[in-house]
């Protein structure tokens, strides 16, 4: 659990009882990791690096952090310094250069088939939304189940009822050129919730909306969060969107920058 | 959505590109089932004339590399052959392509033993059959008759000889329905060859077994040498004629699939280049990288399938075409076993599959995070 | 014991070679006589005139017999179409030194004269340079896709023969000439004749199923449709050769 690079954060105390404040507040002084006292967090990486160009261009240099199940972290910092790479190692679309990462203690290294664990477990939000420009709202969330387990009828039907909950019922048709900004991130959002992760990585999932339908969005997600028990972690540079986050994750050029965490 | 309607769906994003490789995929199938329905067709037609006529064996020069196997002294051989057990009847034939007259295209003339077996499965359809064996007469096809615009009490100049129409006759053998008949005497002198025939038609008791027949063939093969005795089909085989068709058709399917291959890799090519992003994404929501291949690979096949049928239905409109001009009328009876037809658009897709095969492997060893930065 | 095992190797393959040297010239011309023996053969071609501006004539169909063997070396061409060439006969032989006869079935005829309005010319489908003393070896050439050896035949000098000088380019092994030049007494080219397609015979060798005869920038095709390589020739076929003067050139 200690290490040299401590990440120290900021614990928004509403979800945490007595208890746990104080386990936290122990494990706080003692250097450690803290999370759900005494629960496998959800992931997990230690000495997470990234380097480039043979080593000249470090992306990330060595990261250790902590998240446990059902929280929601914002990961903070300036624009370059690390953030959507930290996020793109944790969801299995990059490789580290060194370092290891746990999804529920199971090692990365060890899993021989991460598309299986990306549909699996991660949910994917962008900030540019991705959505195929030729197909309809409803065909883009059926998108990441095409090639997956269980018939093809299940899934329309729950791809459905999600976008109902997220206000698109009437938008299955439509393409997304035709969807103002906030509704085609909430395709996005149905479109990572459709196999039921248990992980949602958003990389700036407001960057690209007015602040009504960033509000709106930020609202959307955290009652997902809260209905599923989903973890977010989520990218952001805006203060007002990390303020909404249990724990920040400061990074300054590919490392923690322990001294904003101590700030905070 | 399933995998082959999001490869419909991406295929009907390019409808012209779709379209162009499809119709190229087509075009070289055309080509392929056009020839080997001919070679084939070809074949089929002479086994069917010899099926047509009765025969059993055919009994010719061994080795005979030109179109007509060469002719030889009938009379020896015809008697030797009778004496044979379960040989019926021994009958020769003359058979040469000849152009009959000036600007006509030229045409098989055959010469059969008068009165023999061989003259039986005809129908006449106008006028009489020749009335002996030295009458200079000549009996033609309908393919013929349409042809060179002849019928009952026209002349033909054959060989220097000019000799009356008598009658015009149908075959079941398309073969025979563009060719001019005459009595066989009547052929070995229009071609100089006095008592020659180049084929002897054995027809054997409708009892004779298939050892029967493969005695009959081994002791040919001893007692006549520089003979063979083959049966029809194995006598169309052989045809140098038969054999370059077949070689042609054979390297036409497969200069199509090198062609349709490397088309198809160009297109998949390009469209796995245009669609980077897309990809990217499809692998960051958790498509597994042989979903993607499966995805390329399927769009290939579906593009060659379609290329395949169509040029199935083209090959077969084209040769009908071909069967109807007046060159070829009468020569050619395209063949086409629905298993060939068949097999087709499945060659089509496996090419399709081998083109696409590098675009996706390609396509799926993207790194997904690169493949979102694309524009 | 190795040592002398190995000179005796050396010494058998320096007899060897000799004995699978080229063959010379007088070689390669008894092989192309040998491969035209025959006795008796009976073809039918089509020929046509093709003018420089690429007009092609109203084909002729002909009729030829032929007998070559020790005897005889001789042939006997016949009209068959169109009418006005029908029947029209050219019989004519070659004989050991050089001499020829050539009859039109009721004189004498010219040998090297055009046959049925063609530039086909009986004397060449004798091919009696292959008898000439005067034979010798030109390098090697390509005709048809096909390597051939460039053999040159002179005749001796004699009266003003039309052609003293032939130069073949012979595929010996199979028994053809697949070009044949034939040159006046000033070393000018008269005719080209060049095979275009062949045919194989029972024997293995391959005879010329199309050719083509160029003389200047006019040609005749002629293209073989029908043969028998057994034909018995008639009793008499060559009987309008009797009496007839023989040249000698």
């Amino acid at each position: 659990m200690p290490g040299d690079s401590v990440l120290r954060w900021t614990t928004n105390h509403k979800h945490l009882n007595s208890k746990e404040r104080t386990m936290t507040q122990l494990n706080l002084e003692q250097g450690c990791l803290p999370g759900r006292s005494g629960s496998t967090p959800i992931f997990r990486a230690e000495g997470l690096a990234l380097h480039f160009d043979d080593g000249r261009t470090r992306a990330l240099d060595g990261i250790d952090i902590e998240v446990g199940e059902g929280e929601f972290v914002a990961i903070v910092g300036a624009s370059g310094c690390g953030k959507s790479t930290l996020l793109n190692l944790i969801g299995a679309l990059d490789t580290p250069t060194a370092g290891e990462r746990y999804f529920r203690s199971r090692p990365y290294s060890t899993m021989t088939d991460l598309a299986d664990f990306r549909r699996r477990h991660i949910g994917f939000v962008f900030q540019s939304f991705h959505l195929i420009p030729t197909l309809g709202v409803l065909d883009n969330v059926l998108v990441p189940t095409i090639g997956a387990p269980g018939p093809a009828a299940g899934h329309r039907e729950r791809a459905v009822t999600l976008l109902e909950r997220l206000g698109l019922a009437d938008r299955l048709r439509h393409f997304p050129a035709t969807l103002s900004g906030g509704e085609r991130q909430r395709a996005a959002i149905a479109r990572a919730l459709i196999n039921a992760p248990d992980l949602l990585l958003a990389d700036e999932p407001t960057g690209s909306l007015d602040s009504a339908n960033a509000a709106q969005v930020l609202d959307l997600l955290s009652e997902v969060r809260r209905e599923r028990g989903l973890t977010i972690i989520m990218v952001t540079h805006d203060a007002g969107v990390s303020s909404r986050a249990d724990r920040l994750a400061p990074l300054r050029d590919g490392k923690l920058d322990q001294s904003a965490e101590a700030a905070r | 959505m399933t995998l082959l309607e999001f490869a419909l769906h991406n295929l009907r994003q390019r409808p012209a590109r779709s379209l162009l490789t499809v119709m190229a995929v087509a075009l070289g199938v055309a080509a392929a089932v056009a020839l080997t329905g001919i070679a084939s067709g070809f074949e089929a037609s002479w086994q069917k004339a010899n099926d047509a006529r009765g025969t059993d064996l055919i009994v010719t020069r061994l080795a005979s590399t030109n179109a007509m196997p060469s002719p030889f002294r009938a009379e020896p051989l015809q008697n030797q052959l009778r004496s044979y057990p379960k040989v019926r009847d021994v009958v020769g034939l003359l058979s040469e392509m000849l152009s009959v007259d000036a600007g006509a295209p030229p045409l098989f003339v055959f010469g059969w033993t008068h009165d023999s077996y061989l003259w039986q499965h005809l129908k006449l359809v106008a006028g009489r059959w020749p009335a002996n064996a030295d009458e200079p007469v000549i009996v033609i096809g309908v393919v013929t008759a349409e042809l060179l615009h002849k019928k009952v009490g026209d002349i033909l100049e054959i060989e220097g000889r000019r000799m009356p129409v008598v009658g015009v006759f149908e075959s079941s053998a398309a073969i025979e329905n563009g060719a001019v008949l005459m009595t066989l005497d009547q052929a070995q002198q229009t071609t100089d060859k006095p008592g020659k025939v180049n084929v002897l038609n054995v027809k054997l008791d409708p009892a004779a077994t298939t050892a029967d027949v493969d005695a009959i063939k081994a002791r040919i093969r001893v007692e006549m040498p520089g003979f063979i005795a083959i049966t029809s089909g194995e006598l169309v085989g052989q045809n140098t004629v038969v054999r370059i068709a077949k070689a042609m058709s054979n390297a036409t399917t497969l200069i199509a699939s090198l062609v349709g291959i490397l088309i198809v890799f160009n297109t998949m090519l390009m469209s796995v280049n245009e669609r980077t992003r897309e990809i990217g994404i499809l692998l960051a929501l958790g498509w597994h990288r042989r979903t993607v291949i499966h995805l390329v690979c399927g769009e290939a096949a579906l593009l060659t399938l379609a290329g395949g049928i169509a040029g199935v239905l083209v090959g077969v409109g084209l040769t009908w075409q071909l069967e109807h001009l007046d060159l070829l009328r009468g020569k050619i009876d395209a063949n086409f076993p629905l298993s060939f037809l068949l097999m087709m658009p499945v060659l089509a897709m496996l090419v399709g599959v081998c083109g696409g095969l590098y675009p996706a492997m390609k396509a799926s060893r993207l790194a997904p995070s690169h493949a979102l930065r694309q524009e | 014991m190795k040592m002398p095992r190995l000179s005796v190797l050396i010494m058998l393959a320096a007899i060897a070679l000799p004995a699978t040297a080229a063959p010379t010239a007088a070689e390669l011309a008894a092989k192309m006589r040998e491969a035209r023996l025959t006795p008796g053969f009976e073809a039918r071609f089509q020929a046509v005139n093709v003018a420089p501006d690429g007009q092609r004539s109203t084909p002729i169909k002909a009729a030829v017999v032929g007998q070559f063997d020790a005897a005889h070396r001789r042939l006997l061409l016949r009209g068959i179409a169109p009418e006005a060439i029908r029947d029209e006969i050219r019989a004519v032989d070659y004989r050991a030194g050089g001499c020829s006869r050539a009859s039109d079935g009721n004189g004498p005829a010219d040998p090297f004269a055009p046959l049925f309005g063609t530039r086909l010319v009986a004397w060449d489908m004798l091919a009696p340079w292959w008898d000439w003393p005067r034979q010798s070896l030109a390098g090697a050439d390509r005709v048809v896709g096909r390597e051939c050896v460039l053999v040159r035949s002179r005749t001796d000098d004699r009266d003003t023969p039309p052609i003293r000088e032939v130069l073949s380019c012979i595929d010996a092994d199979a028994g053809i000439s697949l070009r044949t030049q034939l040159f006046d007494s000033h070393g000018a080219l008269v005719r080209d004749i060049t095979v275009v397609t062949t045919v194989r015979k029972e024997s293995g060798l391959l005879a010329a199923r199309k050719v083509t005869v160029a003389v200047g920038d006019k040609r005749t095709e002629a293209e073989t449709y029908s043969g028998d390589e057994h034909y018995e020739v008639p009793v008499g076929a060559f009987t309008k050769l009797e009496g007839q003067p023989t040249t000698c050139r």
